[in-house]
């Protein structure tokens, strides 16, 4: 049996690779992409089990990685990170298809639980 | 100010021999001060928005009658000097520290204006030309202090206004690096989570407890940053106040020797944001918490029923209380008590206390330590909090 992947995309790339260690540690495989397009890049080549991506990132931002992942299935859980959103902006973001806004600074441990609450460490 | 007061009286024509006139006629008016000033507040209270500018009850009002009979005197007896216009300048202040529309001032000298009448009509029925000069010095007179009122609105208004502004512009400037801070510190904290799983020793372990923690006070710090500059629009529901304390006090390391208790009065349940009220709360104790700087000490916080209007949330503290020098400002932006502190806290409150229709006060107990205190309505206002 494969381990459970994990796409974490951050333009801030110290908190990219933190945060895919992080996971790492837990037995995810993880990938990590630091723009938009490279994330849908790695999205055409394979499914991930779940997606982690921050929203405010240029060219183009977090919602764009996120209606790629829905355009592959509408089961993958998808976390977006903020520094900060307006209600307005989480209720786009959820409409996007986002399963869960976290707000940044995200707390590691939490991070963790949540993930192994909505993915098992291995695949099926 | 002199200038003022010298323009206004020319241009009044309020001359010393109305002065002299009003003087004489202390007599005669000062056995109806106490009626007058009976009238002037029972009209005031009619008024449906009385609340917002009085809101410490019969013992206020007896306070406000009190300085009226006062000022009525000092205004018949001169002189008309800077301590004359000075007192009723603090009045046109205090109406813009209120947010009191200016026509009251209008409204409240002419129900003075009509008893002030009524008194010359009997008392000087006798002699027809001595109650036309003494209506017209009396007119005069009631001129001049509605004209200083207006002007030191005026002026303190444009200052609230200017001051308006400046807090948008801080608002702003705040709000963007707030939001950048939070990618780094998301960095510091994921690192030193990794680390604390690799380092095995006490001592590293400690080090790297105090940066979390550290990081989680940062991350308070952006917070009430980005909700002073967002300033949302608070989402109503029902709030009970002992779960609101314990809520907010969950999320805060409360040092070892700082006893906190909570005092909430039973079937108190009202109409709040629990998660900008959670904001309120835990900015207060972490004020109190920063008040006794590592002393042992004790905070109180408490949810009684105020009146029939508001619920009063207050958290106390036997610190050092606030400096008395900057207590006026304390809830000004930038403003506070601790070298350490950035002075956002107390911003914060009075924002979210605003958005709520409250009023936030501070003050130091006789007996030491810091109060402050929060009247909130019990239902959300009908015509939407949020303004």
């Amino acid at each position: 049996m494969n381990r459970s992947t994990v796409l974490i995309v951050d333009d801030n790339r110290d908190l990219a690779e933190n945060l895919g260690e992080v996971l790492g540690d837990e037995g995810y495989t993880c990938a990590i992409a630091y723009d938009a397009d490279s994330a849908i890049a790695q999205l055409d080549r394979m499914q991930f089990d779940f997606v982690i991506t921050d929203l405010r990132m240029t060219p183009r931002d977090g919602l764009a990685v996120v209606a790629a992942v829905r355009r592959q299935s509408l089961e993958i859980p998808i976390v977006l990170m903020t520094a900060f959103a307006g209600e307005v902006q989480i209720e786009i973001a959820r409409a996007a298809g986002v399963s869960e806004v976290l707000a940044k600074p995200v707390d590691s441990e939490r991070l963790v639980a949540f993930v192994r609450e909505r993915i098992p460490l291995l695949r099926a | 100010m002199e200038r003022f007061l010298d323009d206004v009286r020319r241009y009044i024509g309020f001359s010393d021999a109305d002065a002299e006139r009003l003087q004489q006629l202390v007599p005669l008016f000062a056995p109806h001060f106490v009626e007058v000033a009976e009238h002037f507040y029972s009209c005031i209270l009619a008024h449906p928005h009385a609340h917002t500018a009085i809101t410490g009850g019969d013992a206020q009002v007896e306070r406000l009658k009190n300085s009226l009979v006062a000022w009525m005197d000092s205004g018949l007896r001169g002189p008309h000097d800077a301590a004359f216009y000075e007192l009723r300048a603090r009045i046109g202040r205090r109406h813009v520290a209120i947010s009191l529309p200016q026509q009251y001032m209008v409204t409240a000298i002419s129900v003075m204006r009509q008893d002030y009448h009524a008194l010359l009509e009997q008392g000087l029925a006798d002699s027809p030309a001595d109650l036309h000069a003494s209506m017209q010095a009396v007119d005069r007179l009631l001129d001049v202090e509605l004209a200083i009122m207006l002007h030191t609105y005026r002026i303190d208004s444009d200052d609230h206004l200017r001051r308006g502004e400046r807090l948008a512009t801080i608002g702003m400037v705040a709000a963007t690096i707030g939001h950048d801070l939070r990618n780094p510190l998301g960095v510091i904290e994921s690192s030193a989570y990794l680390l604390r799983r690799s380092i095995q020793d006490e001592r590293g372990q400690r080090h790297l407890e105090k940066i979390h923690n550290q990081v989680h006070r940062c991350n308070r710090i952006v917070t009430s940053l980005l909700e002073l500059a967002r300033a949302r629009p608070p989402k109503f529901t029902l709030v009970d106040p002992s779960v609101l304390f314990s809520t907010s006090l969950t999320t805060l390391t409360i040092p070892p020797g700082v006893r906190v208790s909570i005092e909430v009065d039973d079937g108190i349940a009202f109409e709040a944001d629990s998660s900008l009220l959670e904001q309120v709360v835990i900015n207060l104790v972490l004020n109190s918490i920063g008040a006794l700087s590592g002393r042992p000490g004790q905070i109180i916080a408490r949810a009684t029923r105020h009146d029939e209007r508001f619920l009063a949330l207050s958290v106390r503290d036997d610190g050092p209380g606030f400096d008395p020098e900057i207590l006026p400002q304390v809830f000004e932006p930038l403003v506070t008590t601790r070298a350490s502190g950035v002075g956002l806290g107390l911003a914060l409150v009075k924002s979210v206390v605003d958005r709520h229709r409250g009023i936030a006060t501070a003050e130091n107990a006789p007996e030491g330590g810091a109060i402050v205190r929060i009247l909130l309505p019990w239902l959300a206002a009908v015509d939407g909090a949020a303004q």
